[in-house]
């Protein structure tokens, strides 16, 4: 083969390796949403994000997949790995207090198993927990949670109803929601994503069933669901 | 060069299984909660060690599968390609993509 032929086939198969990683996975698409930071006084917001005391390489891979996000796109945000010997809830508290005192729009994001969060907001004056704009809970059947969350203030609450793949959905989801997307156009596409990865993971696995493993996880929106980021 | 054209598209898979290995070990958590690599807790250096795997990756795989595309005399030049070239393309584009999502570019 000449070299000019092997030179193009090369550089074709290096495109081709990238294009076949997004789309085994996602769509090929660049930032396009207005930086968190242009924002005016009454659409700054905040958000406030806890990760439980999971295997290290998992918090690890949670917070450096979602602080850069939240970075990019809030005006204020705090993130949490909890700790076997330490739950943040002091610290968490705080925080979110602070933000809910200081923003009209404060999104929660629990990355968490099966978890009561709630019950520690519960402790933030009523008033303030009004603030509350979206709580995302990544916790196996957590959505039965919906209608407490929506009571403490929250605008939308999205939540999974059984043993979940929360994980790939969330891995879809803050990246449309921070794209200004509604919430219901960002769910409907990242319960799509999901889909079509646990479609692949079957490939290799005959244990996973795709279609109840997609049951248990597609994620439900409680409250607003045209909100928008 | 030409001679061991093989040698190299050998060693470029190689390369993938230790990078990927590699990777994994760097990420575990001891006991005690913290990062057996500190290393790896800072997303700057995150940033340089995938760039520099991405980058590095692409490189290998790009220069195997032009030496076997150029000098494989059969049709088994495809396989060794897919074999070999192939998982290194693969691991490079991954960590680019990863790269990318940690700038929130993607």
């Amino acid at each position: 083969m000449s070299r000019l032929a092997a030179t193009i086939i090369t550089t074709l198969l290096a495109i081709f390796s990238y294009y076949l990683v997004t789309a085994c996975t996602d769509d090929i698409f660049l930032n396009a949403s207005p930086n968190g930071s242009t924002n005016s006084d009454s659409t700054k917001k905040a958000a406030i994000a806890i990760r439980d005391a999971a295997p290290g390489y998992l918090q690890w891979g949670t917070e450096h997949f979602t602080v850069p996000y939240l970075e990019r796109y809030y005006d204020e945000w705090h993130y949490f790995n909890q700790a076997p010997n330490d739950n943040q809830k002091a610290d968490f508290l705080g925080a979110l207090t602070r933000a809910l005192k200081k923003y009209k729009s404060v999104d929660l994001y629990l990355l968490a198993h099966s978890n009561y969060y709630y019950s520690w907001v519960k402790e933030i004056k009523p008033a303030l927990r009004k603030n509350l704009r979206l709580v995302y809970n990544s916790g196996c059947e957590n959505i039965a949670q919906g209608r407490t969350w929506l009571k403490l203030g929250a605008k939308s609450y999205i939540g999974h109803p059984g043993r979940s793949a929360s994980p790939l959905f969330y891995f879809y989801f803050l990246r449309r929601w921070t794209r200004n997307a509604t919430l219901e156009d960002a769910v409907f596409s990242s319960n799509k994503g999901m889909s079509k990865l646990l479609n692949i993971g079957s490939i290799f696995s005959t244990a996973l069933h795709p279609d109840e493993v997609y049951q248990e996880s597609a994620a439900h929106i409680l409250g607003n669901s045209l909100l928008r980021f | 060069m030409k001679k061991y054209y093989r040698a190299l598209a050998v060693c470029t898979l190689l390369f993938q299984v230790v990078v990927v290995i590699t990777l994994y070990k760097m990420i575990e958590v001891s006991d005690t909660g913290q990062y057996e690599f500190p290393f790896m807790a800072s997303r700057t250096n995150v940033l340089i060690l995938l760039s520099s795997i991405s980058a590095f990756s692409f490189l290998l795989g790009m220069i195997s599968a032009w030496f076997i595309l150029r000098f494989h005399k059969s049709h088994t030049k495809w396989l060794w390609i897919l074999l070999c070239s192939f998982p290194a393309l693969f691991v490079g584009a991954l960590c680019l993509h990863f790269v990318l999502m940690l700038n929130a570019w993607v």
